[in-house]
Parts: C-alpha cells; structure tokens; sequence
C-alpha cells in the first residue's frame, strides 16, 4: 500500500518536473523567436530594449496569453490604431512568442 | 463646352475615388523599406498621411533614418528590403488661364528610387533618384555623420540634399496634400535672382538636437546663373541658412524659424546680387484632427547699382486641414499671398486651394486639389490636379 502511494507520488513528481521542463523550453523557444523578431528594436523588457512601442516588462500581469495571440496575429483586430503589424510566424511560433511574453510578470 | 468637359474630368475622377472606397484592397504585403525594417504601420512615423510625419518620423529623421536609441548600434546592412523603396506618381492635370492655352493631360510625374538608412553605428546615408517628366533625372545623395546620446546629439550632413523645405518639421515637411505653400516653392521677389527656399543644393550642414529641438547651420553653394543649386558654382561666395526648429507635441505639429543669406552671380552682366530671406512656420495639430499651419518670410535682394533700387518683398500662407476618422480623409484649405515688391502696386499674387487626401491602405494615397490663382498685374488661373502616389 505505501510503495503504491510512494509511486503514484514519485509518478506525479515525475509529470510535474516534465511539464515545467516543457514550459521552460516553450518559454526559451519564445524568448528566441523575440530576439529573431527583433522586437527589442521597438520594446524593452526591464529597460533592455527600444522605446518605440511599448515597455513589456510587466506585459504578461496585464494582457492574458489569448489575447497576445490575437494581437500578434492582427495587431489592429484588438486595438484598432495599433502601430504595430502582424507578425509573419506560425501559429505554434506565435503560441511560443504569447507564451513568453504572458510570463513577463513583475 | 470646356466647361462641361472639365465637369465631367471631375464626375469620372469622383467615381474613380468612389470605386477605390467601395473596393477596398486586401492588405498589401509591399510596404516601404523602413516600416519593413520595424515591422510598423505608416501611422508610427506619419501623420495625418504618408508622406508626412508625425513627431516621431521627424525624430527618426533627425536621428539618420534610425530611431535615437538606436545611436551607436551596429545596423544590418545586409537587409536590402530594409532600405529599399520605390515611389511612382502620376497625375491628371487640368488648368486654365487668361494668358496661356488650356491644358488638360494625364502625366507620370516621376519614378523614384530610395536607398537610404543607418550604415554603420554612426554614419546614415539617404540616396533619391527620382526620374521626372520630360527625362528630368534629379539626385539627392548625402552622407550623415552622427555623434552623441539619444537625447542629444550632433550630426554632419553633407552632398547635395533638400536644404529644409520637405525635410523640416510642420509646414516645410512635404505638403498632405498635392501642392506646396507658395513661400517655399516660388520666387519671391521681382529681382532676377532665381533663388526658392525648396532648391536641393549642395553643400554641408552641421546640426545639434536637443530632445525636440534642432539648430542646424547650412553651408551650401548657392544658385548657378541658370537657377540650380545641383549644377556647380559660379563665385566663391557661399550661401548661409541657419534654422531651429521644435516639435510642439507627439502628434505634427512644429515651429520653424530660419534665416538665409545669399549670394547669386549673374552671368551675362557679371553681377553679384545679395539677398535674404527671414520667417517662420508654424502648424499645431488639435484633438480631433483639426490642423492649423501658416509661414511668413520677409524678402530683401540688394541688387547691383546699375540694376535699380533694393528690392523688399513678404509672402505668407494660411492653411487649415480636417483630418475625419471615419472614412479616413483629410480635407485641406490653404490661401497664399506674395508681395514681391513693395514698392510697387498692384503686383501681388494670391493662390486659393482646395484638396481632399485620401490613404488606401497602406501603399496607396489619392489626392484631389484645385487651386485658383490671381495675380493683379496679369491672369487669374484655375487648375485642377489629381494625383495617385503609390509607395513600396
């Protein structure tokens, strides 16, 4: 009874772990297709950055994951005088770039 | 029955505009190299239309075609897309005059080509090679040369550029619509000196910013017999501009005042005459789009003895601009008043003109203007000119 429960715990651990390992990778192949995207040209995260568009440090406390999907796909279908064009990616690369910047949390 | 023709000229351009308004295209992929390069809308440097600016086009400007952060940074010089552009304009023109024949003719205004940008972390580049009707081919080459902070910092421009009329801030950016203020783009004065503020000229500027202002001091040629400032010099003597400018808010609106001095060496008598040009221009951009711009100069050619007395001249403008979100135009009024001698009656000349701008998308922009001149000593002129200017 109590190996059962001790590998049921270690499986459940072992999920945990495998799943933060993901998002970790999620968030670096985001955190890459921002560098490739250049967007530091125009935004800064924690004073990194340009000022064109934008401080995205705090980004993610304030817009929820579909929303910057959304945004990234047609900036103007969200806000409509938005300076900013789409971003030419695929939708999983856009899903990995959203899922970056949803982190950005103070 | 040239009435009627000239009517009708408006009705099909009307549903010309019409069509392109009720067809709106789907959005365009070309776009102009450095809204490529940020991955931006036209609206991040333009206001109320391309190609005029808004206050952080003119900072991107002031900074050598970069933004000022980006002072010191190593740019990519190998996006090619990034740097260049094409510009095509063609035109349905119409005037109509006491004292010339009426004309009415479709043109291809010109053809221009744009490689300009930040080439190195301080040093910018801006070559135009615009092909002009009638094989016309006008350069405008230049180097910038950058040093200092983002907030404030020292350029050196040198070539043959525009000197400050379509690259100042305000009213002597280039025009929202067709035409430009007379003050810029015609003599002043009676004399002959040739000499308009709007001539590209060669020679080297060096500029400091502060922020949202700009002193800028020109050392340039000056005026061949013939008029150019592109074609070499005649004398030794050298011409003087000294400008400041300020930005008055983010949207476009801007404060320019200026100062030339002059030097131009007539060829078939051998003369030198001096002459001077003071004023200002001023535009302030008001919430709802409402735009109100006006420029003053004060003339003066001190002409050689044989040639009479010194000639003093003013002119102005007024114009007012509506930009209307909804269908997304903007409607301008502008009134234009010289007084080349004022010493002399009755030779004055006015300008009325009415326009109406429209963007189609982001690489297309239509613009319909008719302007009525009187000049008191001659004509009284109508024109009609509409224009498609497309931009990638």
């Amino acid at each position: 009874m109590a190996s059962h429960a001790i590998s049921r715990i270690g499986a459940g651990l072992a999920l945990v772990a495998w799943a933060a390992a993901a998002s970790a990778a999620d968030l670096k192949a985001g955190r890459t297709l921002y560098d490739q995207h250049r967007c530091a040209r125009c935004h800064a995260i924690n004073d990194q950055g340009g000022k064109t568009g934008p401080d995205l440090s705090r980004i993610g406390a304030l817009r929820d994951r579909e929303w910057l999907i959304r945004f990234l796909k047609q900036p103007k279908s969200v806000i409509a005088d938005a300076k900013m064009m789409p971003v030419r990616a695929s939708d999983a690369e856009l899903a990995a770039l959203a899922d970056y910047l949803a982190s950005l949390k103070p | 029955m040239k009435r009627r023709t000239l009517w009708m000229i408006i009705a099909a351009l009307c549903s010309a505009l019409e069509l392109v308004w009720g067809l709106q295209p789907p959005p365009a992929e070309a776009i102009p190299a450095w809204a490529r390069q940020y991955n931006a809308d036209c609206g991040l440097c333009h206001y109320p239309a391309v190609p005029r600016l808004n206050a952080m086009g003119y900072r991107f400007r002031w900074a050598g075609f970069r933004m000022p952060e980006e002072l010191g940074q190593e740019p990519d010089v190998t996006a090619v897309g990034n740097y260049l552009s094409a510009r095509g304009r063609g035109r349905y023109v119409y005037a109509d005059s006491d004292q010339t024949e009426t004309v009415s003719e479709f043109q291809w205004h010109d053809t221009t080509l744009f490689y300009a940008g930040a080439i190195t972390p301080h040093l910018s580049a801006f070559n135009e090679l615009e092909w002009e009707a009638e094989d016309d081919v006008s350069l405008v080459a230049q180097l910038q040369w950058l040093s200092g902070r983002p907030e404030r910092f020292t350029t050196v421009r040198a070539g043959q550029f525009h000197t400050l009329p379509r690259v100042g801030v305000g009213p002597l950016d280039r025009p929202t619509g067709i035409s430009t203020p007379s003050i810029f783009s015609e003599r002043l004065t009676t004399s002959p000196v040739p000499f308009r503020l709007s001539d590209d000229q060669r020679g080297i500027e060096v500029a400091h910013i502060m922020r949202t202002s700009r002193l800028a001091l020109q050392v340039t040629n000056g005026l061949d017999a013939s008029g150019s400032g592109t074609a070499g010099d005649q004398d030794t003597a050298k011409d003087v501009l000294l400008v400041y400018e300020r930005l008055l808010d983010e949207a476009a609106s801007g404060l320019t005042l200026l100062g030339y001095r002059g030097v131009w060496h007539d060829g078939l008598t051998d003369d030198d005459y001096t002459f001077y040009r003071y004023g200002g221009a001023v535009n302030k951009v008001f919430p709802g789009g409402f735009d109100v711009l006006g420029g003053y100069v004060r003339s003066q050619d001190d002409l050689p003895s044989v040639a009479g007395p010194n000639l003093q001249a003013q002119a102005f403008f007024v114009e007012l601009q509506q930009y209307l979100r909804r269908p997304d135009i903007i409607v301008l009024g502008r009134y234009d008043w010289i007084e080349p001698d004022r010493d002399t009656a009755r030779d004055r000349r006015q300008r009325q003109t009415l326009g109406i701008v429209k963007a189609v998308e982001r690489y297309l922009r239509l613009a319909l203007e008719g302007q009525r001149s009187t000049d008191r000593a001659a004509a009284t002129g109508y024109a009609l000119t509409a224009e498609a200017m497309v931009n990638f």
